[in-house]
């Protein structure tokens, strides 16, 4: 057991060095004003988030306790952690088993792979434990209060909180053995890994809108709620039907079902030792495995194609792409900003033709009865907002990482690299706004001007957006990431990029408000948005030439 | 060739001059050594060569190009191969080479020509089309020095560019360079192994703390003491400042 927590606490160490009291002293002394601003920014969205969720879950507790359904709120805050588990972890779980660098390093320690692989696991089951505190244990809490819970319901959450990450752990874990099994025979392994991680999140976001569309409306009015306890109440069962232990844990949190939960405790104990005893067999093998030149038995020689010649900035371009497309963790971060607008209208247009269904509300009716000044402005809030979160130009410069130096002893005017990036970023941004664009015409065939409109807004709003973020990037990269989910993943400038380009679509909206109380039109509310956008591209367009002279090309 | 005159670097972070007054100049032929401890500057004296880095003080000329007003003429001259190759990882092999070739404007005709003689060299060809992080750290090595000279500069810059590298690669890579020298062209590299440095190089610099404490060639270095080793001379020169900077 002393390799076991001995390995445990260095994965904690490694993980969560930057939050050590002493690690925390020496980054104020010498980051002070970037650590001070990252526990503002972290503080900010914790209140954000957190208040936003507090104030759904009190409203919909009292709106759920007048429909005589509280326990609706338990079932489904145990649906969403568990299913949060299973998306969130997913990543977490792969990388940390299998795809870490220390596979080599560990596998030459004198420790069981098994005990490797519990360590391991329990890193993760402790990170979930303390994401599963934000995200169960407030609504459980205001279940508890509101409802005036006894003394058993209070202990039953203790064993509810710390197990129920454990069962989605161990689905995962033994997922990602599979996934690492099949990927070790193709050669082009990382598309599998791009491809899973995306289907993932989409299903996760689906997930999320079908759940998310019921709170957002249940808050509001008592009618939809209704609505949402007869539509959805079906859906969180199916859920449930589909996931049986979420249920257990559900019914025997609410005292209902005690042998279920029993059960269901004694499983989610049990599994975690019938995972480690079953995956240690293969453990070192399958995590040595990704280290390995993959399998080819037919190599490609170099053929005639292979030696085309490109001008400077295609090349450079060729390169971005290829190294988002290719790094799991770049392209899942990154490649969302093409589909992921379109992803969203798509979703929120069923979502809302289905609630509306019942009610004979549709969103073609609904929208249709707002003037078009007001269409175009929802819409250009709603893809700006989207288009808002583009990692690929805020984290341009940081992904160069250690090839940064390398880049700049290249015969390429810095401008070149800059310009690779952002026709790269910008391109991608683009690209998921149009298929946006043309998905709403679709959807909407009444609405077609004020979506062209929207779309022309919204690509000048992300042309100033994503100037800015690079700008930002090129005076602040963070060179020094081990693992390229540090560098596009816990990098601060992605957070910074993105609350900026939404303080300026807030500005923007709060414009636009005046501007349409003032009795403007379409075309003029339009123009004037759209000129000081124009103005914006030109001083944000100054400002990246000359921050890129400053900074990229100064030692 | 390459001329640096007065170069001074001082890095913000700890205030301390990494390069302290460096003059230097490496004519055409000429096959340079650059020895030192650990931290001694030879690093940082070459990312100011390559135009990495700028100097606080001073000037790097390559080949009558000013570093500072002439950058990308000055860098086209270079082959540069940097210490450590974790570089672009996930591009294949001959992805990263058509890169080079394509920053370093080489025609389709030249590249090819190129990459197949230094692949049939390094013997790489049944790699090439594989990712870089598949290969080992000998291999990362060959592709990165392919890439640097994908171009035929008449400047080679090469920041430890044995290590890792096989003995058969190893020995090479010095006939390549060799080679190079004796057409006129100018190669600079650094190395911790003086033994290569004693037999390969026509004049050496010894770097400490960030100043150039000799330079000259193996004889001129020896300064009369005929039987002395450039090991001998090596921790003479530098057995007075501290290992780590």
């Amino acid at each position: 057991m002393t390799g076991f927590f001995a390995l445990l606490r260095l994965q904690l160490l490694s993980r969560y060095a930057d939050f050590k009291p002493r690690n925390l002293k020496t980054q104020l002394r010498e980051k002070k004003g970037r650590t001070i601003g990252m526990f503002i920014a972290i503080a900010f969205l914790v209140l954000y988030l957190g208040g936003m969720l507090f104030f759904i879950e009190t409203k919909m507790i009292d709106l759920l306790i007048k429909m005589d359904m509280p326990e609706m709120l338990i079932t489904m805050a145990l649906v969403l952690a568990t299913m949060g588990t299973i998306v969130m972890a997913f990543f977490f779980t792969l990388s940390s088993l299998y795809l870490g660098r220390d596979a080599a390093y560990l596998a030459a320690l004198p420790l069981k792979p098994r005990t490797i692989l519990s360590a391991k696991l329990t890193q993760v089951w402790l990170s979930e434990t303390a994401i599963d505190a934000i995200l169960l244990l407030p609504p459980c809490i205001l279940y508890g209060v509101k409802t005036g819970a006894g003394i058993g319901f209070w202990l039953r959450l203790i064993p509810v909180w710390l197990l129920v990450a454990i069962l989605p752990i161990c689905i995962i874990a033994f997922l990602s053995s599979l996934l690492i099994r099949i990927s070790a025979l193709w050669k082009h392994r990382e598309v599998l890994l791009t491809v899973g991680g995306i289907v993932l999140l989409i299903g996760y976001m689906f997930l999320m809108m079908n759940i998310g569309g019921i709170t957002g409306d249940a808050a509001d009015n008592g009618e939809m709620l209704q609505s949402f306890v007869t539509n959805y109440g079906s859906r969180i069962a199916a859920m449930t039907k589909f996931f049986p232990p979420a249920g257990w844990a559900a019914n025997g949190l609410l005292g209902r079902d005690y042998p279920m939960f029993i059960l269901w405790i004694v499983i989610s104990l049990a599994a975690p030792v019938i995972t480690v005893w079953l995956l240690g067999y293969s453990y070192r093998k399958l995590s040595m495995m990704q280290t390995e030149t993959p399998g080819s038995s037919k190599k490609k020689r170099t053929g005639k194609e292979s030696f085309a010649h490109a001008s400077q900035l295609k090349a450079c371009i060729s390169r971005e792409f290829k190294s988002i497309l290719r790094v799991p963790s770049y392209a899942t971060n990154i490649l969302p900003v093409c589909f992921m607008p379109l992803l969203m209208v798509v979703m929120m247009s069923m979502i809302m033709k289905n609630t509306g269904g019942d009610s004979g509300k549709t969103i073609q009716t609904m929208l249709g009865a707002l003037p078009p000044v007001l269409v175009m402005c929802i819409l250009a809030a709603v893809m700006g907002y989207m288009s808002g979160m583009n990692p690929a130009l805020s984290t341009a410069v940081t992904r160069e990482g250690k090839g940064h130096d390398f880049l700049k002893a290249l015969p390429v005017p810095s401008m070149t690299f800059i310009r690779a990036k952002f026709i790269v970023g910008y391109g991608l941004g683009m690209a998921g706004l149009v298929a946006a664009a043309i998905a709403v015409m679709i959807i909407l065939p009444g609405q077609t001007l004020p979506t062209i409109l929207a779309l022309i807004l919204c690509l000048l709003f992300c042309y100033c957006n994503s100037a800015m973020a690079l700008c930002r990037d090129i005076r602040k990269p963070r060179l020094d990431w081990v693992t390229e989910q540090e560098a596009v993943k816990q990098n601060f400038g992605v957070l910074i990029s993105m609350l900026v380009s939404w303080g300026i679509l807030i500005a923007l909206g709060v414009l636009c408000y005046f501007l349409i109380k003032w009795n403007l039109g379409m075309l003029e509310v339009f123009g004037i948005v759209a000129a000081i956008l124009a103005v914006l591209c030109v001083i944000t367009h100054f400002r990246l030439v000359k921050v890129t002279e400053q900074y990229y090309c100064q030692g | 060739m390459i001329d640096l005159q007065n170069v001074t670097k001082t890095y913000s972070k700890n205030k301390k001059k990494a390069v302290d007054n460096l003059t230097l100049h490496v004519e055409g032929g000429e096959l340079f050594g650059f020895i030192g401890p650990n931290g001694a500057g030879k690093t940082t004296s070459i990312k100011l060569m390559t135009g990495v880095l700028s100097p606080d003080e001073g000037t790097v000329t390559m080949a009558g190009h000013p570093m500072d007003t002439d950058r990308l003429e000055a860098q086209r001259l270079i082959g540069f191969v940097p210490d450590g190759n974790d570089l672009y990882d996930r591009l294949t092999g001959m992805e990263y080479l058509n890169f080079m070739a394509d920053v370093y404007q080489v025609d389709s005709a030249r590249r090819k020509a190129h990459i197949e003689k230094y692949l049939d060299i390094f013997e790489l060809e049944e790699a090439i089309n594989s990712q870089v992080r598949t290969y080992s750290k000998g291999m990362k090595q060959k592709l990165v020095v392919i890439g640097a000279l994908i171009h035929n500069p008449p400047i080679w810059i090469l920041d430890e560019p044995l290590g890792g590298l096989d003995p058969r690669a190893a020995h090479l890579l010095k006939e390549e360079m060799i080679r190079h020298c004796k057409e006129g062209n100018t190669v600079f590299f650094s190395t911790h192994v003086l033994e290569v440095a004693e037999k390969l190089c026509t004049r050496i610099g010894v770097i400490d703390h960030g100043t150039l404490r000799a330079e000259g060639t193996l004889e001129e270095l020896r300064s009369g003491e005929k039987s002395a080793s450039l090991e001998d001379l090596f921790l003479q020169l530098t057995n007075d400042g501290g290992e780590e900077a």
